[in-house]
C-alpha cells in the first residue's frame, strides 16, 4: 500500500487537538440544583476546577479520535499498487453540433453523451488523466488535462448543445494531437455522427465512437425550414414577398404548416404536402410596408426544434437625406432630385453655421470646402484650396477623364469623352484612391479619411461636359450609394456561431450585440470591419451602436440553422480510424482506498450519534 | 403542585383522624399540680371528651361514658387537651425544586401533621421558615379551623435562601408560646440546622424532626437525575443564591457525593438521636399515605 498525498497524514495531528479539547474540559452542560451545599464540598476532593485534566478514558473521546484518524488517512490517499499497466489518457469530445439536440434519443442525444461520458470518466482506472472537449462551431476545451475526475464530471456537467452545424474535424486532430504519444492514449467520441468523416491520422491513439442516433420513427418525423428569403416585389418594389422552404425527411408523405411572423405579428400561415425527403417552396405576399424582421415557423413540434423557426432581416432602405451646400448648381440639385430614395435639402454657404449637418446622411459641398469637415459622408465638387486637402494650383484643358476600369464607383459609367476646362492640382493624400485621372493627374478621389466616406470631384461641373452626358446621373447614384451610410452589419443573417463581421459608423463609442433579452457582448469599435462569433442558438438578435451614450442604431440579425445535414437525423454509420494496437509499455496502476475510509468515517459518525443519543 | 388540587383528600383525612401526634409530655401525664405551678392561672377545669388513644393514662378513662356507649373516652382538662404542636416548615427556595417538588411534600405533610394536631385539640402553630421565621399562623384549635391552615399553607411561596439556624432561632426566642412539640420539615440544606435545632430544645420544646429530600438529592445517579453518562461535566447551579459548582460527574464523583451525603444525613439523625428526638427522613416522591401511616408511625411521630 502506499499513499498518494503523503501530506494528509499530518492532519493525524487533530487527534492531539481532540485530546486538548478534552484536557481542557471547556465544556459544562448547566444544571440547577436546589442547593451545591453538599457538592460545594466535593469538588477539593475531586479537584474537577483545575483547567488542565488528567484525560479520562472517554467512549465518546476514543470514537472521534477513530473518526478523526480515518479522514487523516483518507486525505492521504492510501493506495492498493495493482502492478498492472491501467492508467490511461482520455480525450473525450462530446459533439454539440444542432442535431445532437433531437429527442428522438430521450431526454435528448446530448444527454444521453453525457451520461456515457461520465460513465467512462467514472471507470478509467484510478491515476488517469483526461481532457474534456466540447466540439459545435469549433473545438472548446472545457477541462484541460487533469487527473481530478470531479473536475472532468463537473466539465461534462456544464457542457450545453448549441444549435451550430456540426464540424467534428478540429476537435477530433486536437483530441488525437492531445492523446497521441500519451500511455494508453485514446479519444471518446460521442456524436451522432452528423458531420463529414475528417481526414485524420490517429496513428498512436485509439479513438472509440459512440453513436447516439436513435433512428427509427422519431427521428424520421423530423422537418425543417431549409430557407428563407425576401425581397422586393416586381410590381412594386416598395412592396416585399418572402420565400419560405420547407424539407421533410419523413419516409412517408407529410405535411406542415408554416406561420409566417413579421416583427412578432402573425401575418400568414399555409399547409404544404411534403413528399418523403421532398422539399416544397412557400411564396408570402402582400407583407406589410413597415415590417423588418419576418420569422417562418413550423407549427408541428417534430425531433429537433433549432430547424423549425427561420428568420430574415427586410433590407428595406430609408430615403436617404443629402444637404447641398451650394451658392446655386442646377445639374446637382436636378440630378439628385432624381435619384430614387434620395432626398435633398439645399443650403447656402453662409447659413451653413445654422444647420445641424448631424441630421443627414450625406453632404455635399459644391464650390466650397470647410476647414473642418462633419463627421458625416461627405462629396466635394469642384474642391477648393482648403487644410483637408491643399491645391498646389490649376491645371488647365487637362484632357479627357480616364476612370480605374475596376472602381466600383464608375460601374456602368463611361467616361471617354468626358472633359474638364480646369482641373485642382492636389497631391493624393494616403487615405485618397484615385478613381479618375486626366493627364496623369487626379481628378476624382475617394477614401475614408478618419472613417469617413469622402468622395471629392476637383473639378467644377459647371466647366465640364459631364453633366450632360448619359453616365453623370449613374456614376452620382454610384457615389452616393457608395457614401450611404453603411449597414454595420455586412451579413444580416449568419449560421450559428459563425463569423459576424460589423463595420461601426465612425461616431460609434460601443457596440452591444443583444439577445434573449440581456445584452450577450459589449465591443469596443476599431478600424472596420469587426469580426465576432455569432451566438451558438438560433434566434433574432441585434447589433446597437452606442454614441454619445445614447443609441444611434440598432440593427437586427438572424441566426439560422438551415443545414440539412443537421437536420437530417437518420441514423448514420461513420467509421472513424483508431490505432487499436496502440498501448503502453505500462505505468503501475493503483487502486485508491479512500472512499472505504470515508465510509467507514460516515459509519463511525453515525455510531458516535447512537452513543450520544443513546445516553441523553 | 397544581392550582385547585387539594393538600388533603376527604379520605385520607378522615382516616388521619384516627392518628394523633406522640408527644412525651402527653405519655408522661403530666401531674395537675405540676401543670399548675408551672403554667399559672390554669385549671383542671373540665373540656370535652376525646377518644381514648395510645399513650393516654388510663386514669382519664370516663368510666360512665363507656358504660353508656361501650367506647373508651378520655376527659379532657383544659391544659391537658392544649399541647401546643409547633409545625415549622422550610419553605425557602431550596425546598421549591426537585421532581416531584419539595415544597409541594412539605405543604402536604404539614397539611397532615397539623390536621392530626387539630383533630387531636392540640394547640397548633404553624411557621414558615426561610431565611428568617415568617408569619405564623396560629394558634389553632379543633377539626374548624383545618380549613384555615390548608388555605395558609397553599399560600405560602419561596422566595428566599434557607438559614435554619436564624429562622428557628427566632421562632424560638419570640414569646407568648407555649413549649410542646416543635415538628420541623425541612431538607436541612443549611450550615446552620445545628443551631436551629439546638434552640428549639433550649426552648423546651420537644423535637421532631421531618428531612425531606428529593430522589435527585438522595441518588444523583439516579434514573433520570444528574446522571447522563459518564464524563459528563456539568456546571451545578445553586437555585438559592446562583453559585455555581463545576463537576465532572464520574462513578468516583458520584461514590464520594454518597458518603458526603451518608455524612451529613447521619450527622442530623444522631444529633436527633442524641436529643430524644424523634428522626424521620422522607422522600418527596414518597405517597403520603405511607410516610403518615408507615414512616411517622415507625419513627414515633404519630400514632
Amino acid at each position: 500500500m502506499t499513499f498518494l498525498v503523503p501530506l494528509g497524514l499530518l492532519a493525524l495531528l487533530s487527534i492531539a487537538v481532540l485530546v486538548l479539547f478534552y484536557l481542557l474540559r471547556v465544556r459544562y452542560r448547566d444544571h440547577e440544583v436546589g442547593s451545591t451545599y453538599l457538592w460545594a464540598q466535593l469538588t477539593r476532593d475531586l479537584a474537577v476546577h483545575e483547567p488542565w485534566q488528567k484525560p479520562r478514558v472517554s467512549v465518546l473521546m476514543l470514537i472521534q479520535a477513530l473518526l478523526l484518524a480515518g479522514l487523516a488517512l483518507a486525505l492521504a490517499r492510501p493506495a492498493l499498487v495493482t502492478g498492472a499497466a491501467e492508467r490511461v489518457h482520455a480525450v473525450v469530445v462530446l459533439d454539440g453540433s444542432a442535431s445532437m439536440s433531437a429527442t428522438d434519443l430521450a431526454p435528448s442525444r446530448f444527454e444521453r453523451a453525457r451520461a456515457r461520458a461520465r460513465e467512462v470518466v467514472g471507470g478509467l482506472p484510478d491515476g488517469s488523466t483526461g481532457t474534456v472537449i466540447l466540439a459545435a462551431a469549433g473545438p472548446e476545451v472545457l477541462a484541460a488535462e487533469t487527473s481530478d475526475r470531479a473536475r472532468l464530471l463537473a466539465a461534462i456537467e456544464g457542457a450545453r448543445p448549441t444549435d451550430a452545424p456540426g464540424d467534428l474535424g478540429p476537435a477530433l486532430r486536437m483530441a488525437v494531437a492531445l492523446a497521441r504519444g500519451r500511455a494508453n492514449g485514446q479519444v471518446h467520441v460521442f456524436s451522432d455522427g452528423a458531420f463529414r468523416a475528417p481526414d485524420l491520422d490517429a496513428s498512436g491513439v485509439r479513438v472509440f465512437y459512440q453513436p447516439l442516433a436513435g433512428g427509427g420513427d422519431a427521428a424520421m418525423d423530423n422537418r425543417a425550414i431549409v430557407a428563407i428569403d425576401a425581397r422586393p416585389e416586381p410590381q412594386n418594389r416598395r412592396r416585399y414577398q418572402a420565400f419560405v422552404r420547407v424539407q421533410s425527411y419523413a419516409t412517408q408523405p407529410t405535411e406542415a404548416v408554416v406561420a409566417l411572423r413579421a416583427d412578432d405579428r402573425l401575418i400568414d400561415s399555409q399547409t404544404v404536402q411534403l413528399a418523403p425527403g421532398g422539399s416544397e417552396s412557400l411564396i408570402f405576399a402582400d407583407l406589410p410596408l413597415d415590417a423588418r424582421v419576418l420569422e417562418a415557423r413550423l407549427l408541428d413540434h417534430d425531433a429537433l426544434a433549432a430547424d423549425d423557426r427561420a428568420w430574415t432581416v427586410l433590407e428595406r432602405r430609408e430615403p436617404i437625406q443629402v444637404l447641398l451646400v451650394t451658392r446655386g448648381n442646377l445639374f446637382l440639385e436636378r440630378v439628385l432630385s432624381l435619384i430614387p430614395d434620395v432626398e435633398p435639402f439645399r443650403v447656402p454657404p453662409r447659413r451653413l453655421g445654422a444647420i445641424d449637418d448631424g441630421a443627414y446622411d450625406t453632404i455635399v459641398f459644391d464650390g466650397i470646402v470647410p476647414d473642418v469637415l462633419p463627421r458625416r459622408p461627405t462629396l466635394i465638387v469642384n474642391h477648393q484650396d482648403s487644410p483637408f486637402l491643399p491645391v498646389r494650383g490649376l491645371i488647365r484643358r487637362p484632357g479627357a477623364l480616364v476612370g480605374q476600369a475596376d472602381d466600383p464607383l464608375l460601374r456602368y459609367v463611361d467616361l471617354r469623352d468626358v472633359r474638364v476646362a480646369r482641373l485642382a492640382d492636389v497631391t493624393p493624400p494616403g487615405w485618397a484612391r484615385v478613381v479618375a485621372e486626366a493627364d496623369g493627374h487626379p481628378a476624382i478621389l475617394a477614401g475614408e479619411p478618419e472613417g469617413r466616406r469622402t468622395v471629392v470631384f476637383l473639378f467644377d461641373l459647371q466647366s465640364s461636359n459631364l453633366p450632360l452626358s448619359a453616365s453623370f446621373p449613374i456614376l452620382m447614384t454610384n457615389v452616393l450609394g457608395y457614401l450611404e451610410p453603411p449597414r454595420a452589419l455586412e451579413q444580416p443573417v449568419v449560421h450559428p456561431g459563425a463569423a459576424l463581421r460589423v463595420a461601426p459608423q465612425p461616431q460609434t463609442e460601443e457596440i452591444r450585440l443583444e439577445g434573449e433579452g440581456s445584452v450577450l457582448q459589449r465591443l469596443k469599435p476599431t478600424t472596420p470591419p469587426l469580426a465576432l462569433d455569432a451566438p451558438t442558438r438560433v434566434g433574432l438578435y441585434t447589433i446597437s451602436q452606442l454614441a454619445a451614450g445614447k443609441v444611434a442604431s440598432v440593427e437586427p440579425f438572424a441566426v439560422n440553422l438551415t443545414d440539412a445535414e443537421e437536420s437530417d437525423l437518420r441514423a448514420r454509420t461513420l467509421a472513424l480510424p483508431s490505432d487499436d494496437q496502440a498501448r503502453s509499455a505500462g505505468l503501475p496502476g493503483s487502486r485508491e482506498l479512500w472512499p472505504l475510509l470515508v465510509v467507514a468515517a460516515a459509519g463511525v459518525l453515525v455510531g458516535e450519534w447512537w452513543w450520544f443519543h443513546r445516553r441523553a | 403542585m397544581s392550582e385547585g388540587t387539594p393538600l388533603l383528600a376527604a379520605e385520607l383525612m378522615h382516616r388521619l383522624e384516627r392518628l394523633q401526634l406522640i408527644s412525651r409530655a402527653r405519655a408522661a401525664g403530666l401531674s395537675h399540680g405540676e401543670r399548675r405551678s408551672r403554667q399559672h392561672g390554669a385549671s383542671t377545669q373540665f373540656a370535652d371528651y376525646r377518644e381514648y388513644a395510645f399513650g393516654d393514662d388510663p386514669r382519664l378513662v370516663d368510666w360512665n361514658v363507656y358504660g353508656r356507649s361501650g367506647h373508651l373516652f378520655v376527659k379532657l382538662f383544659e391544659d391537658e387537651a392544649l399541647l401546643a404542636v409547633h409545625l415549622l416548615v422550610d419553605v425557602s427556595r431550596s425546598m421549591d425544586w426537585g421532581e416531584p417538588n419539595k415544597l409541594d411534600a412539605a405543604r402536604r405533610l404539614a397539611a397532615a401533621l397539623g390536621y392530626v394536631a387539630l383533630a387531636r385539640f392540640d394547640r397548633l402553630y404553624v411557621a414558615p421558615l426561610d431565611e428568617d421565621v415568617g408569619p405564623t399562623l396560629g394558634p389553632l384549635w379543633g377539626r374548624d379551623q383545618a380549613a384555615k391552615l390548608l388555605e395558609g399553607l397553599a399560600g405560602w411561596r419561596a422566595r428566599r435562601a434557607t438559614d435554619l439556624g436564624r429562622a428557628l432561632g427566632g421562632y424560638a426566642g419570640s414569646t407568648g408560646r407555649r413549649p410542646g412539640l416543635a415538628i420541623v420539615i425541612s431538607d436541612f440544606l443549611s450550615p446552620t440546622w445545628e443551631d436551629g435545632l439546638r434552640a428549639l430544645l433550649r426552648r423546651r420544646h420537644e423535637l421532631a424532626v421531618v428531612h425531606l429530600l428529593c430522589p435527585e438529592e438522595v441518588r444523583p445517579g439516579g434514573p433520570g437525575a444528574l446522571w447522563a453518562g459518564p464524563g459528563e461535566e456539568l456546571r451545578l447551579i445553586d437555585r438559592e443564591t446562583g453559585r455555581h459548582v463545576e463537576i465532572h460527574l464520574d462513578a468516583p464523583a458520584l461514590d464520594a457525593y454518597a458518603r458526603r451525603f451518608a455524612e451529613w444525613a447521619g450527622a442530623i439523625e444522631r444529633f436527633c438521636a442524641h436529643h430524644g428526638a424523634a428522626y424521620c427522613r422522607v422522600d418527596s416522591d414518597a405517597t403520603l399515605e405511607t410516610t403518615c401511616f408507615e414512616t411517622f408511625r415507625h419513627r414515633r411521630v404519630l400514632a
